[in-house]
């Protein structure tokens, strides 16, 4: 268990040194935030009773994140958070067994990160197309319902 | 906690943690800058050595205009020109004092100067910009003095009209907000005509060779109807955008300096991290020892975009382009300067304000956005912050 925590932070890591240059790519700017689609493959659902873990992770992503761009590590604590916290509240209401819920789930998921971002944006005069927001968040969703599915083991060994 | 139910227990346990997520979404959205501030603080440690990380390995496939190490001070050409044309005529016994000026509302009639007692400005001293009268020193702080233009509501400024070959005496009286100044108490009425020069006459205890200095407060306009009785000529006049940079203090002593240079920090700057993760392309992180919250990032003197977050040592600039600053911008055009207009291909300088100095250059209006390399420089002109009173 802790040896996979320390493979997801190890991925981070790199993600973090890798992702800036890959949104300066020609179609960078529409990909799904990275740090949120590994929180989202990494923590599984539902949660585990001990959420130690999870919270760690989160933390860690945030502050990397943050290293790497404009938003403070608080925005990017309260984004994750709340995308765990809706998906955490949506999978005890909807099967994930099929495609559709899978998909749902994590579009809803990222939904408030992408908010908090606009509104970021919005504080600093920086102008990003919607379209932009609305083609990661469904990216994300995508990724997510193809990757993830109920086979999956939880990362962190919690008993479904 | 013992005695809760499992259930309530768990309950309790959501609630809270929703709360908290709550409170940090909050945050997020209207953040409340000490608490940001304790944050970077604490993780500056670990965040600004990732973001060094990262923009190394970033920086092996963008392609970055290499530029040379030296770096030479910079002299606006903004500035020279606002000092080649604002100096009003040389007369025999008076001074002009060459001061920044911080903001102008001229709508009200007031202009705040970046010097006071500390450049030993004193009230009543008159206030121009090459052939343009613009008011009196008012009120004198340590190192700030309020002008009232002539246009201030209630301020009277004695004029001679002069129109072809006649003259006559009045008493131009500023409105302030409810319209351009009147010029009223007219000696010989018949001596005035629409179009008319008005010059500016000096007081009984003014330095009595100003009047030689040949300084005007515009032309007189025509206002009002006749047949309803409510005619009246008016001061058709306008402050040059040169005047926003700099004005010139008439004085019959002077201290050791005739110039007040406005306060500029400045400090050379390292570029980390080009791109952001977020928001791609718009944003550059730069590092500075700076110990102050920089305004402004350029690179070779040339103006790429405005710090928008600074933490501690380091921060992020937002790139624009020379079009972005449309109303933030003044041109030099044929020799003067003027407030640059969209559309408008020239050279283009800010015009200062919002921390920003004044007569940074931007670089063509047309050219598209300019990417820092080398020699960067952050800069603050901090007495422009606060922009209007």
């Amino acid at each position: 268990m802790k040896a996979r925590l320390i493979v997801y932070l190890a991925l981070s890591v790199v993600i973090t040194l890798v992702f800036p240059w890959v949104r300066q790519l020609p179609l960078g700017v529409y990909l799904p935030d990275a740090w949120l689609l590994l929180l989202l493959l990494a923590v599984p659902t539902p949660m585990p009773h001990s959420a130690r873990k999870p919270v760690l992770l989160v933390f860690c992503l945030a502050i990397l994140r943050s290293s790497v761009c404009l938003c403070s590590p608080i925005a990017s604590c309260a984004s994750m958070f709340s995308a765990l916290l809706v998906r955490e509240a949506l999978t005890l209401r909807l099967s994930d067994s099929l495609f559709v819920y899978r998909f749902s789930c994590a579009v809803l998921a990222s939904v408030p990160m992408a908010l908090i971002d606009i509104n970021i944006a919005g504080q600093y005069q920086l102008h990003v197309p919607y379209s932009i927001w609305i083609w990661r968040v469904l990216l994300t969703g995508l990724v997510v319902a193809l990757v993830k599915r109920r086979a999956t083991g939880p990362m962190f060994g919690g008993k479904r | 906690m013992f005695f809760l139910l499992p259930g309530a227990e768990r309950n309790r346990k959501k609630l809270l943690t929703v709360l908290a997520v709550l409170l940090l979404c909050a945050q997020a959205c209207f953040p409340l800058s000490f608490i940001d501030d304790a944050v970077h603080a604490v993780l500056g440690p670990v965040m600004q050595p990732v973001n060094r990380l990262a923009g190394a390995w970033s920086s092996m496939f963008q392609r970055l205009p290499k530029g040379s190490l030296h770096s030479e001070k910079y002299r606006s050409p903004l500035i020279a020109a606002e000092r080649k044309f604002g100096h009003p005529l040389d007369v025999p016994g008076i001074a002009w004092l060459e001061v920044p000026v911080l903001a102008i509302d001229v709508k009200s009639g007031r202009m705040k100067l970046s010097a006071g007692h500390d450049f030993y400005l004193s009230t009543g001293q008159v206030v121009a910009f090459a052939d343009s009268f613009l008011g009196r020193i008012a009120e004198v702080e340590n190192s700030v003095a309020y002008v009232d233009l002539f246009n201030r509501a209630g301020q009277r400024t004695g004029i001679t009209i002069q129109s072809d070959s006649s003259s006559t005496r009045a008493v131009c009286f500023g409105r302030g907000l409810s319209g351009a100044a009147v010029v009223d108490w007219i000696e010989n009425e018949k001596k005035i005509f629409a179009q008319s020069t008005l010059w500016w006459r000096p007081r009984p205890l003014d330095v009595a060779q100003l009047v030689n200095a040949g300084l005007k407060l515009g032309h007189c306009i025509g206002e009002g109807s006749a047949a309803r009785g409510d005619n009246m000529f008016v001061v058709e006049h306008s402050i040059p955008a040169s005047a926003e940079g700099r004005v010139y203090v008439a004085a019959s002593a002077v201290g050791d300096s005739i110039v007040a240079e406005p306060v500029v920090y400045h400090q050379t700057a390292q570029r980390m991290l080009l791109g952001d993760a977020v928001y791609g392309n718009k944003l550059c992180a730069v590092a500075s020892s700076a110990d102050f919250s920089p305004a402004v990032l350029s690179d070779h003197s040339r103006v790429c975009g405005q710090v928008v977050a600074w933490r501690g040592n380091w921060g992020w600039a937002h790139l624009q382009a020379p079009s972005a600053w449309v109303d933030r911008s003044v041109a030099i055009h044929s020799g003067h300067v003027r407030l640059h207009q969209a559309g408008d291909s020239e050279v283009i300088y800010t015009r200062g304000g919002f921390g920003v100095p004044r007569g940074l250059l931007l670089g063509d209006a047309d050219a598209s956005l300019f990417t820092p390399s080398a020699n960067l420089d952050v800069w603050l002109a901090p007495q422009s912050l606060v922009v209007a009173d």
